[in-house]
Order: C-alpha cells, then sequence, then structure tokens
C-alpha cells in the first residue's frame, strides 16, 4: 500500500463572485523511497498542492493520507505532532533562524515538543556532516553562503526522519551549480533515509533529477515523462 | 485621484493601525495639554484663594498703634479717595494672637489667631459669608477652621489675649515686661462661619485655612482702653479697577495722599508746661512756658525724632532725654560696686539730657548763667548737692541701666561726671498730693519741671516710690526717706542735667533717643502750628511712620503666580507618560509603514520620489496627529482632572491643603494641542525618515527593515567598560556611606545609574556577541526559554533598547526614593521641639532665673537642657509649604549665644549645602558669618527656601533686595542650609535684626533640646506655663515631615506617574514585539510548518517579551537597590517598607500589564497565515 495517497483532492478559494478553483481532482500516490518533481507554469497550484501535502493548508475536497492518517482529521496539536514527525519541509527561501548556530538551527524541530535528546544531536551532526557542513556546524546563518543555507535547511527537514520531504522550489534562489548541488543533496538524502521526496519547481533540471514528473496545468495533474 | 484623495483613502483603508497612532497622540496630547491645565488650575486656585478671602479689600493700614476712628471717615471723604475708591473701613487687626478654649471637659488653645475687631461695614466687603448676628460685647464669631483645632462650637467660652497696644518698648528697662497682653475671657461664641469668603480673611498670601476669630469694635477698644481709636482700615477700589491694573497704581498713589493722619495718630501728645509764680507784690512771673511733644510709647522713634527736630528747630525747639539713675553719689573710689557702694546715695532719680540754652538757661546758685556743658560734665540740682555734699568740680557717678534688655534683663551700668554747677530747686511750700500739684511759696526755677520726664506707667503715676510697680530690678533698700521726701515734693522733676549729646549716648537706644521736645511758648507758636510744622515735615520728608496702605490684593495676585511652575513641574512629573506616549506614537506608526513597506516600495517603483512617498506617509500622519490631538485635549481635561483629585487627595502633601480647583486657558489648551501634535508629527516624520535607508527591492518584498543577517563581534573593549562601571559604582556606593545629606543622595544614585549602565552594556555585550557557542544546544528543561533569549539576541539594538527604557524607568522610579527626606537631627541642628509664640517671651530660659520665673515648680523639666530664643519679624511663610511667591519672608534673629552654641564640636550641627566661609572659623561653624553689620545684611536661607521660594532664586553669594514696613533692606547670602527645620525664613544675627527691626522686642521663635526622653514634657510645661503668650511648641521631626512632605510627595508623584508611563510603555513592548512577529512572519511560519503547536509558539514569543521585561526590570531594579538600599540603612532616606513593597507591587503591575499586552502580539504571531508567510507574500 503506497505511504502517501492523494485521492481526488480539489482546492477551491472564496472570492467575491465564483470560487477560484486552483486544484481539481487531483490523485497520486507515492512510496517511500520514491521521489517526484511537479512542474507548471506560476500560479498553477504547485505550492498549494505541496502545502496540502504538508498539511499546511486543507484540502476544499478530497483526501490526502500519509501513511494511513488522515491528518486532517486531527485537531490542532495533534496536527503538529504529526507534521513534526512525518513531514519535512525544504524552501525556497531557506528561513534559518538568523540568532542561532547551523545545528541549533538543525535541532529547532525537536524544540516543538520539549528539549532536543542526544540522540537527536548526535543526528543533527550527522546530517550536518552528511550536508558537508560538519566544520561550520558552529557558524551562523549569515556567515554561509546561499548554498551552504539550503543544506542546512535540508537537514533541518530530515531531523526526525520524515515520511515525507517536501521541498518548494528548493533550488530557485540559487545559482546553478549550487542548484544542482541541492538537487543531487536531496536526492542522497531522499535516498538515504528512505523518504519520499516531492519537489516543486520550474527547473526541468531539477526536475530531470527525479524519478517521476509531474505536470499541473489548469489545476489538473498529469504524468510527463 | 490627487495627492489628498490618496492621502483620505490610505488614512480610512488602514484605519486600524491609525486609530491606533491617533491613540497614541492623544495620549501625548493628553498629558501636554493635562499637565497645562494643572498649572492654570494652581494659579487659578491661588488666585481664587485670594479673591475671596479679601473680597472687596484692595489696600489695608495695618500699624501696631492705635488712631482715631474717624481718620476711616475722614479718608472716605477725600477726593482722592473717592476718585479712585469705594469703601473704607475701620477695622482693629490683631494678626498674631492666641485663644483658648475653657471648659469642664477640655481646653484647647490655638495660636496666631488673627482677631478681627469689626462691624457690619467689614462683612459687606465679602461675597455673602457672613455670621447670622453681629458679636456684641462679650461675643465672638469663629471661623470653622479655629473652632475645629479648638473643639470649640456655638456657645462655648473662650478666652481671647492679646497684646495691649502703644506701649513702650518692651526690650527697654523701663519698661513693663509682664503685662503686654490684656485678656478677654468669658466670651461666647454666638457663630461659627465657614473658613470661606471673608471667613478665610488673612493678609498673608498663603493658601493654609488661616484661624480667624471676629469681635465687635467696642469690644476691643474697651479691653485695650482704646475707646475710640482702631488700628487698621479696610479700603475696596471702585469695582471697575482691577486690582493689578496701571489705573490701581495710581489709585494707591492718590490713597497715599488722601490720607492725613492727625498729629495723634501718630502716637504724639502735645501738652503746654506752663509755671507761673505771683511773687509777694502779687505780680505775676513765668518761670518756664513751653510745649511738651512726647510720644505715647515714652521715646520718640527714630524717624519722629528726625521729623520733630527739623520741624521745631526753627520755633527754638529742642530734644530731651529723661532717664532713671538707679543712683547718683558724689563718693567715687570706694572698693567695689556692691551694696555698700550704694549706701548713701539717692535712688532712683531722673536725670535729663538737655543743653542748656537761652530758652533752658539754667542758673547757678549764684544767678549766673551755667555754660554748655561738656560731655563728662553735670549739673546738680541743689537738692541733690546738698544731700551729697557735692560742689562744683567733684565728681558723680550715675548709675543706671542699659537703655536696651536682652531677654529682659537690666543690666546696671554707670557713668562718671564731673559737677559743672549747682542749679538752686526751689522747696514747695505743699507738697504733692492726689490730684493737685506742689505749691510754692517761694520762686521756683527752671529746674522744677517735673515733666522733663515723660509719663512710664507704674512709676510716674505714683504717690510713693514705694508704691512703684517698677519693670526694672527695684531695690526698695535703695530708698532714703529724703528720696521718698523729694518724690512727694518734687516727683519726676531730674536731679541732674547732662547735654543732649551726652544724654542721647548713655540712654539712646534703637527705640530712640529723646522722651520729649521742649518748644518754647513764644508769641505766635501754638500747638496747632506746632503740629501742623510737624506735619508739613512730615509729608516733605514724604515719611508715615508707618501709617502706609498695604496693596494686600495686588500683592497677593502677584503672588498668585506661585513659586512651584506647576505646568512645568507636571509636565516633568509626567516624563515618562510623555515619553512613552512618543515611544507608541513612533512604534506604532513603524509598524503601519512596515506593514505598507510594499506599497511604498511600489510607489517607489511607479517612479514617485523618495521625498514624495514620505510625504503620502507623514500627511496620513498629520491628519491622524491632528484628529488624535483633538481626542488628545478631551482626555487632557480628565487629566488635568485627575491630577487635581491627587493633589487634592493622595499628595496633598505637595501643597499642604486640598484647595485646588480645576481652571483651564485657552492658551494652554491651544499649546497642549500644538505640542502634541508637534512633537506626535515630527515623531512620526522620524519613523517615516527610517525607510529611506532600504532599498526599493526590498521594500518590495514587504521587508521594512534592513539586511536580516546578523553578525556577532566579541565586544571587548564593551565589556570593559561595562566592568568597569560596575566596579566605580560599587566603590562610589562604598564612599557614599561616609557622605551624608543630598551628597551622599547623589551619590548613591550616580552609584545605581553606572549600575545601571554596566548592567546594560553587559546585556549588549552578550547580546552582540551571541554568547557561549554551546555544542550541546537547547538541552534540559529551559530549552523553549533558551531559544528565546537567542530570539532576544536576533536584534540586540532593539532588546537592549527595550530592556534599557524598562531598566531606566524602574530605575528611576525605585532609584529616586534614595532623595526621599526623613527627619533628621542634623535637619534639626539638635533641636527636638521648635516653637512659636503669639506674643513676644522676655526672659532668657537658659537662665535659672528665667527658668525660674516661667516655669517655678517646672523648671527642673529643663535640666540639661538648651532654649534659644529667636528674635521673630512676622513675614510670608518661604517654605516648600507656601505655594504663593514670598516677597517678604519672616525674619529670625538668631542670638550670639545660639551661634556660640556651634562652635561646640559635641554639640549636633545643622548641615550645609554651601557657604561664603573662608576663615577656619568660620568654616568650622558657619554662623559666625551673620556677624558682619555691613549695609547688606548677611542672611543664611535654607537651600529649600533659596531655590523654590525666592524669585529669583538665591544661592550664596547672591544679593536680595526686599521690602519690609516700607524700607528696602539689602540682604547677601552667606549660606545655604540642607533641608533644615529652619526653611521658611530669613536667619541674620540679632544684632542687624535689631537695627532692622527696632520695634520688635523681645523673642518668638525658639529651638529647644530637651533633655533626653523629656521632649514631651518640656513642650507641655512651657505651653502651659507661657499660655498667654500663645507658646507652641512643635516636635522638630514632625515640623521636617512636613517641610519634606512637599518633597517627598513630589518624588511619590513622580513614581506614580512615571509607573504610569511604564504601563503605558509595556504596550510600546507590545508594539515592538508586533514589529518583531512582522519581521520574522517567515520564521514563525517555519516553525509552524515544523510542527510547533500553536500553544508552544505562543509560549515561545511569551518568553521572549517576559525576558526583555524581566531583564528590563530586574536590570534597574538592582541597580535602583544599590542606590536606595545603603542609603537607607546608612543615610537618612525615609523609604518606608510599605513603599518599597509598594513599588514591588507596581513593577509587578507593569510586569503583569506588559505580559497581558504581549499577549497581543503573540496573537498577532498566530494570525500570521503560514503560506504567505513562507512565500514571503
Amino acid at each position: 500500500m503506497p505511504d502517501l495517497i492523494v485521492d481526488h483532492v480539489a482546492k477551491e478559494y472564496p472570492t467575491r463572485g465564483e470560487p477560484l478553483v486552483v486544484l481539481r481532482d487531483i490523485s497520486f500516490e507515492l512510496s517511500a523511497g520514491e521521489n517526484v518533481a511537479i512542474l507548471g507554469p506560476s500560479g498553477c497550484g504547485k505550492s498549494t498542492l505541496l502545502h496540502l501535502i504538508g498539511t499546511l493548508d486543507e484540502p476544499t475536497s478530497g483526501t490526502i493520507t500519509l501513511r494511513g492518517e488522515n491528518p486532517f482529521s486531527m485537531n490542532e496539536p495533534q496536527l503538529a505532532h504529526f507534521r513534526n514527525r512525518n513531514i519535512g519541509f525544504v524552501f525556497q527561501d531557506h528561513h534559518l533562524l538568523p540568532q542561532l548556530s547551523v545545528l541549533e538551527n538543525v535541532l529547532v524541530p525537536a524544540l516543538a515538543e520539549g528539549s532536543p535528546n542526544n540522540a537527536q544531536i548526535n543526528r543533527a551532526r550527522d546530517l550536518i556532516g552528511r550536508v558537508g557542513l560538519a566544520e561550520r556546524i558552529e557558524h551562523r546563518p549569515a556567515e554561509l553562503s546561499g548554498g551552504e543555507r539550503q543544506r542546512v535547511a535540508a537537514a533541518r527537514a530530515l531531523i526526525h526522519n520524515p515520511s515525507v520531504l517536501l521541498a518548494d522550489e528548493p533550488t530557485g534562489s540559487l545559482d546553478r551549480t549550487n542548484a544542482n548541488a541541492i538537487g543531487d543533496l536531496l536526492l542522497e538524502l531522499q535516498q538515504q533515509e528512505n523518504t519520499m521526496l516531492i519537489v516543486v519547481t520550474h527547473s526541468l533540471e531539477l526536475a530531470s533529477q527525479m524519478s517521476r514528473r509531474l505536470e499541473l496545468d489548469d489545476g489538473r495533474l498529469r504524468e510527463t515523462e | 485621484m490627487s495627492f489628498w484623495r490618496l492621502v483620505i483613502r490610505s488614512l480610512t483603508y488602514h484605519w486600524r493601525i491609525n486609530v491606533a497612532v491617533g491613540l497614541g497622540v492623544a495620549a501625548a496630547t493628553a498629558v501636554l495639554t493635562g499637565a497645562l491645565l494643572v498649572g492654570d488650575s494652581v494659579k487659578g486656585s491661588l488666585r481664587h484663594l485670594t479673591l475671596e478671602r479679601l473680597g472687596k479689600i484692595d489696600e489695608v493700614l495695618v500699624t501696631d498703634r492705635f488712631f482715631r476712628t474717624e481718620l476711616a471717615a475722614e479718608l472716605a471723604a477725600s477726593e482722592g479717595f473717592q476718585r479712585y475708591y469705594e469703601h473704607a473701613v475701620p477695622a482693629i487687626l490683631f494678626p498674631s494672637t492666641t485663644i483658648e478654649l475653657q471648659s469642664a471637659s477640655h481646653t484647647g488653645r490655638s495660636s496666631n489667631v488673627l482677631i478681627v475687631g469689626c462691624d457690619a461695614s467689614f462683612w459687606d466687603l465679602g461675597d455673602g459669608v457672613r455670621p447670622k448676628a453681629l458679636p456684641g460685647e462679650g461675643e465672638i464669631v469663629l471661623n470653622q477652621a479655629l473652632a475645629d483645632d479648638l473643639q470649640a462650637a456655638i456657645s462655648s467660652q473662650v478666652v481671647a489675649r492679646l497684646p495691649k497696644g502703644n506701649q513702650v518698648p518692651a526690650d527697654s528697662p523701663l519698661a513693663n515686661k509682664s503685662d503686654r497682653i490684656r485678656s478677654l475671657p468669658g466670651l461666647q461664641v454666638v457663630d461659627v462661619i465657614p473658613a470661606r469668603g471673608l471667613g478665610r480673611f488673612s493678609l498673608r498670601a498663603s493658601q493654609s485655612v488661616p484661624l480667624v476669630a471676629f469681635v465687635s469694635i467696642a469690644t476691643l477698644q474697651d479691653v485695650l482702653d482704646q475707646d475710640g481709636k482702631i488700628n487698621s482700615v479696610l479700603v475696596s477700589l471702585k469695582p471697575n479697577i482691577a486690582p493689578t491694573s496701571d489705573e490701581a497704581q495710581s489709585a494707591s498713589k492718590s490713597l497715599a495722599t488722601a490720607l492725613h493722619p492727625s498729629f495723634e495718630d501718630y502716637d504724639l501728645s502735645i501738652k503746654r508746661v506752663t509755671r507761673n509764680f505771683a511773687n509777694s507784690e502779687g505780680q505775676a512771673e513765668t518761670i518756664y512756658d513751653y510745649f511738651s511733644v512726647t510720644s505715647d510709647r515714652m521715646i520718640l522713634s527714630p524717624v519722629a525724632e528726625q521729623v520733630a527736630a527739623r520741624a521745631f528747630e526753627p520755633m527754638g525747639g529742642q530734644g530731651v532725654v529723661t532717664y532713671l539713675a538707679t543712683t547718683i553719689r558724689k563718693e567715687i573710689g570706694r572698693e567695689g560696686e556692691g551694696e555698700r557702694g550704694k549706701q548713701g546715695a539717692i535712688a532712683y532719680s531722673m536725670i535729663s539730657g538737655i543743653d542748656v540754652k537761652s530758652d533752658f538757661q539754667l542758673l547757678d546758685l549764684g544767678g549766673q548763667p551755667i555754660g554748655r556743658l561738656k560731655d563728662n560734665e553735670v549739673i546738680l540740682n541743689s537738692w541733690a548737692a546738698e544731700d551729697q555734699g557735692a560742689e562744683p568740680g567733684d565728681t558723680i557717678r550715675v548709675a543706671y541701666f542699659e537703655a536696651e534688655t536682652t531677654h529682659g534683663d537690666a543690666v546696671e551700668t554707670h557713668a562718671d561726671f564731673v559737677v559743672k554747677a549747682v542749679t538752686p530747686l526751689t522747696e514747695p511750700s505743699s507738697s504733692y498730693r492726689p490730684r493737685r500739684e506742689a505749691e510754692y511759696s517761694k520762686r521756683p526755677t527752671l529746674a522744677n519741671d517735673p515733666d522733663l520726664t515723660p509719663e512710664v506707667e507704674g512709676v510716674t503715676d505714683q504717690e510713693t516710690i514705694d508704691d512703684w510697680d517698677a519693670p526694672f530690678p527695684f531695690d526698695y533698700d535703695l530708698v532714703r526717706s529724703q528720696d521718698d521726701n523729694y518724690w512727694e515734693n518734687h516727683r519726676t522733676t531730674p536731679k541732674a542735667f547732662v547735654s543732649l549729646a551726652t544724654g542721647e549716648r548713655l540712654w539712646g537706644s534703637r527705640f530712640g533717643r529723646v522722651t520729649s521736645f521742649r518748644i518754647p511758648a513764644r508769641e505766635g507758636t501754638t500747638a496747632e502750628k506746632i503740629k501742623q510744622a510737624f506735619l508739613d515735615e512730615l509729608a516733605q520728608q514724604a515719611e508715615s511712620l508707618g501709617m502706609d496702605f498695604m496693596p494686600v490684593k495686588r500683592r497677593q495676585l502677584q503672588a498668585s503666580s506661585g513659586t512651584t511652575p506647576f505646568d512645568g513641574l507636571f509636565l516633568v512629573l509626567s516624563f515618562f507618560i510623555i515619553a512613552a506616549a512618543l515611544l507608541l506614537v513612533a512604534l506604532l506608526f513603524r509598524l503601519g509603514v512596515e506593514q505598507r513597506a510594499s506599497e511604498i516600495g511600489t510607489l517607489l517603483a511607479v517612479g514617485l520620489r523618495r521625498g514624495q512617498a514620505s510625504r503620502l506617509f507623514v500627511a496620513e500622519g498629520v491628519l491622524v496627529a491632528l484628529d488624535g490631538g483633538m481626542l488628545g485635549i478631551a482626555i487632557g481635561v480628565g487629566y488635568a482632572w485627575l491630577m487635581l483629585a491627587g493633589l487634592r487627595t493622595w499628595w496633598v502633601g505637595a501643597i499642604t491643603t486640598p484647595f485646588l480647583e480645576f481652571h483651564w486657558s485657552i492658551k494652554s489648551l491651544l499649546l497642549g494641542y500644538g505640542l502634541g501634535v508637534l512633537i506626535s508629527v515630527l515623531t512620526i516624520a522620524w519613523s517615516i525618515r527610517q525607510t529611506k535607508r532600504l532599498s526599493v527591492r526590498r521594500l518590495l518584498a514587504g521587508q521594512a527593515t534592513g539586511n536580516d543577517a546578523i553578525v556577532y563581534k566579541p565586544q571587548r573593549i564593551l565589556s570593559i567598560v561595562a566592568i568597569l562601571c560596575i566596579a566605580v559604582a560599587l566603590g562610589l556606593a562604598a564612599l557614599a556611606v561616609r557622605l551624608g545629606g543630598m551628597a551622599q543622595a547623589g551619590a548613591f544614585l550616580g552609584a545605581g545609574f553606572l549600575m545601571l549602565t554596566g548592567l546594560l552594556l553587559l546585556v549588549w555585550v552578550r547580546l552582540k556577541s551571541g554568547g557561549r557557542r554551546d555544542l550541546k544546544p537547547f538541552t534540559g528543561g529551559w530549552a523553549l526559554t533558551k531559544l528565546a533569549l537567542r530570539n532576544a539576541g536576533r536584534n540586540p539594538g532593539r532588546s537592549v533598547t527595550t530592556i534599557g527604557l524598562m531598566a531606566t524607568a524602574s530605575f528611576l522610579i525605585v532609584g529616586l526614593s534614595s532623595f526621599r527626606l526623613a527627619p533628621s537631627t542634623a535637619g534639626a541642628g539638635g533641636f527636638d521641639l521648635v516653637a512659636q509664640s503669639s506674643e513676644s517671651v522676655f526672659v532668657d530660659l537658659n537662665s535659672d532665673e528665667g527658668r525660674e520665673s516661667i516655669l517655678a515648680d517646672k523648671k527642673d523639666v529643663l535640666d540639661g537642657g538648651l532654649v534659644f530664643g529667636s528674635r521673630f519679624k512676622p513675614g510670608d511663610d518661604a517654605s516648600c509649604n507656601n505655594l504663593y511667591r514670598s516677597t517678604q519672608p519672616r525674619v529670625v534673629g538668631l542670638t550670639d549665644s545660639f551661634v556660640k552654641h556651634f562652635d561646640l564640636d559635641s554639640v549636633t550641627k545643622f548641615r550645609w549645602m554651601k557657604t561664603e566661609a573662608r576663615s577656619d572659623t568660620d568654616k568650622s561653624n558657619p554662623w559666625h558669618l551673620l556677624a558682619a553689620t555691613d549695609d547688606s545684611i548677611p542672611v543664611v536661607i535654607d537651600m529649600n527656601t533659596a531655590m523654590y521660594s525666592l524669585k529669583p532664586p538665591a544661592s550664596v553669594g547672591t544679593d536680595l533686595e526686599l521690602t519690609y514696613d516700607g524700607q528696602t533692606i539689602h540682604f547677601h547670602v552667606v549660606g545655604l542650609l540642607e533641608n533644615s527645620v529652619l526653611q521658611g525664613s530669613l536667619l541674620i544675627s540679632e544684632a542687624n535684626f535689631e537695627r532692622l527691626f527696632p520695634d520688635v522686642s523681645g523673642y518668638r521663635y525658639f529651638l529647644i533640646q530637651s533633655p533626653a526622653g523629656k521632649s514631651q514634657q518640656v513642650a507641655e510645661a512651657l505651653e502651659e506655663r507661657l499660655s498667654d503668650q500663645g507658646f507652641d511648641a512643635v516636635q522638630s521631626s514632625q515640623v521636617l515631615e512636613q517641610l519634606f512632605a512637599v518633597q517627598n510627595t513630589y518624588l511619590s508623584t513622580f513614581q506614580s506617574l512615571g509607573a504610569l508611563g511604564l504601563l503605558l510603555g509595556t504596550f510600546g513592548i507590545a508594539a515592538v514585539q508586533m514589529r518583531n512577529v512582522l519581521e520574522r512572519r517567515g520564521e514563525l511560519a517555519l516553525l509552524r510548518a515544523t510542527g510547533f503547536r500553536e500553544k508552544r509558539l505562543a509560549q515561545m514569543v511569551l518568553l521572549e517579551n517576559i525576558l526583555l521585561l524581566v531583564g528590563g526590570l530586574a536590570t534597574g531594579t538592582v541597580a535602583a537597590l544599590l542606590a536606595v538600599l545603603p542609603h537607607k540603612f546608612t543615610g537618612e532616606a525615609s523609604i518606608p517598607a510599605d513603599l518599597l513593597r509598594d513599588l514591588g507591587l507596581m513593577l509587578l503591575a507593569v510586569l503583569i500589564v506588559g505580559i497581558v499586552s504581549s499577549l497581543l502580539s503573540v496573537r498577532a504571531s498566530l494570525k500570521v497565515p503560514v503560506l504567505s508567510a513562507l512565500r514571503g507574500e
């Protein structure tokens, strides 16, 4: 059974007139170890779909189940816990906390429910090592390059070994070299962690690195080559 | 779309934030307007109080002598009066009397009561308050304050004690010191009138409620033996003349010229003295015929003498001084001056100083004219020469009392003279009998003149010497039978004559030098001409002999501008509220700008210049400020009302009595509005200016702040500075322990301030350097707190500003407690009691005799104690307790013994703020600086009097020019006392006092050092035994507390308003948090995305807030405690435990309000849409 099932999901936003339909009848499935790129023009609803999967937003209709659980039936604390444990985000803007070091930034999700334990700290160190920043573990974001910051964001997303890693234009703010490096890193980490990876991107180059590519157009999703 | 249309659209679209900014402007405007209105109210209330207590009375003539009642009517009928004035009301005023309540259950006594002897016309000068029935004979009306003080009611019986008028100066040995008070016993209280309108009539400018009693004029005239006489005239201007107008000034000049007192109104008498003798042939011969001008006070005042001398000189008038010689004897050279030495001497004789000349040509025994006397020459009459067996060339010793006494002690001294001649004295054929003069069968001589001697009550009017009620030490053993015989035959006829110059030198005093003027009754010389000559000369010399009208209303209205600019004071006291309000305006406006950063970016992107974009926002801010300001005026009225309510209740200590009413002026409203709007607009303009540094790109991205990156750097230099500050603070605190008074308070506050600076620098260093880099972060139970701490370090400038604001506010609020004053022994100079009497006390209460005479069986209570009496010239209370500006402060003349007391090292000394002392002696006892007798009188004043009551403020070295009794006196400030019990008075030496105020006799102001533990007993004993004098002793600590209440209350007010400002400031912190949240919305959204629950996120933001709040409060409080606590334990600060508790509660309240307000920012943080925030939308 697939770990992620997106079933007939639609998303509308109310307006003064007719509702604005962003997503129509979206369905797809994904299993652990799989990765997928979602492509499409600006404003087609790619990020909306990603945020629905990430439980940051709720679908107007349809269901999303992750490892058999429907997060939208949960209350706020349960949902926060669910997100904390099962979903990792990487955004175009890294959203690192400038006052924290690399290690501390990676550990931020561990603070959501208390203090980080040694295992989590060790995992954070390990992840930082794996993203190639072992030497810069004490550095603050201001002391890192754009690519390095995004690597830290990737490590942060994986701190709880999430079921799904969601990347929203992760290379959008990077130069080509760094973009490629981040794409490689995400795939490498996804493989190492055996997690699902969904990447929303404009970059065909990045999308081509993924095993599957889905294109969103006029609110509908279709598989592409 | 025009510029203003865009502005209006923006204004309404962003109405929420604009309303918030408008409220901030309203708060600032309200406080500014309110403070100005408090100033209006204080001035208005003082002015109203003046108008109320004086009614229609504009000018007052009050003298210490009695004059004809008709003078008032004569004045009213004069043209000069009628041109400007309406009423001239006769009255008898005694500003300082004592009233006692006598009942079976209770005896109450009130000192310094103003007694008004008046008739119905007095009440017509008021505004409606009047007794139901005018007091008749044996009746009295009290005002409510006096009734309360006495615990008297209608039908109560009271006794009034009044000074007798027109008396011999009490400091003369010939004055009766024990009979200077008249009592009005059994006065029945027939009404108690409210203490408003004329019910609080007073000539003194003070907001305190005066104690006033009203009796009929006739009652006072009767008891004082002053039938048909008064001592005051009250006049009122016509209603259309404002008291402070130029016309009123002209009116005053007209009034002075319209007043025409008679010769007798000046206390002068004229008598024609004639002695005729019918010789054996039946022919009448005039032995002498002259007019004698005398004063009812035995001696003519120096001014009257000067006027008389010039007026009478053309008439051949000459001054005469006749004095009492205790003994006259020929022999000298005997051993000692004891009683044996006086055996055989002539006792108690009159001796005259008069120049022998054509109009007073004494002859010797041979009938030859006696020539002019040298200074050391004397003429004896034949009786005295025979009695002493003296002949020309012999030396005569004349013993007499010094012309001025100290503490009522008559000091005997003597002078030796050579007998120049003996003048014959004719013995009468029939001696004096009651109501009949002596008769002569032989021709009397010029020396047979008892009228050369002025009348001395109890002496010159007695039948025998034995009957004398002598005010001086009288030794009956000295009186021989021949002395008695002389009295029977010649009464007050002088036995010896010296030159006038010698007489003036020996027996002249500050009260005057001559006892009469002798004007020969030449042809054409009449009493009327003599009187007119005197009055003409008086006018010529522009002298009034104290018959001056005082423009009491004008002066008091001028004084009602007050000592303290309450508008400025409340602006300062409200500083924190204004600052907090402006902070809010800035923060809220900035918040609005940040929310609209992309709007600015868009405007710039589409081609508007930055200046144009700024003007749009500023215009919007101006409109908001104008609207907010209008609201602020309304709130300002409420704020002023609240402040006045505070001053009438909680802070009444600052104004002594709750008299304030709300007053307002258009000027204050406009000024408050203008200032509020102006500073708000400037604040807004400053806020918008901050966005000028931002790139269009960032603005378009909705970012209204600079670069997000935080670069941490070690702050070594600042660390060292911080540690230095703390070290110096501790050192200064240690040093301050050795200091005292304000220096100590200042040092402690300085130490606290350095500590505050040091701690804030440490916070800055900690935040700026990023703290310790922990490789095992966020472990343990404080993970969220640690994260919150890190978040506080995200923007060190903003965090330190927040902490700094809270810390500074809490430091000032708590730390200023170190300036609270508490009574100290140094403040009272070691004296535990301060006393004042309504009437003078003449005895020296440091002498055994003095104590015996006053305290009798209770004299032991003063064993080991000290009582220093001081001269006292009544005047304005120039202490902080009086809100009226002081133009004529009371003057205290300090005795030499008081000054010398402080030469002793062992005594507690007053604390000096600053002195002009140069020599070691003066430095160790600056009271010696008062000794100089230059034209400019050295004066010591309390620093509070110098700084707050005198205008302009005085300091050491300042020359003051003040007017007393129509005379301008120059004072030179030689020292300032620090927070002393002597606040409110000018302190000069007794010698200078006597020179300035010769009419003031005795002592009315006392500093008492009781034997240990007997303070209460001493006070009770003195008050009981000196009740006639209205002796009122108060604990020094109580006096100091009352004086310090003003400063302490201002501090309390500042602290309370500061706390209010701090509370307002916490909302500002909430606004800062809102800005933080806005700036960090992406981060916060990420945290939610990574699984932070709303509650946890709220906890984190709340923690950040609390950390800043607590950090600020703790930093400020720690620094403040360094300033306050050592002061409390080692200094003299009054920091009651309950104050510290209240301050603690206040800070707790600030914390709670801070938490509540920060919940707003938490709420805002949760409202941030995660998705749009993550996208940076």
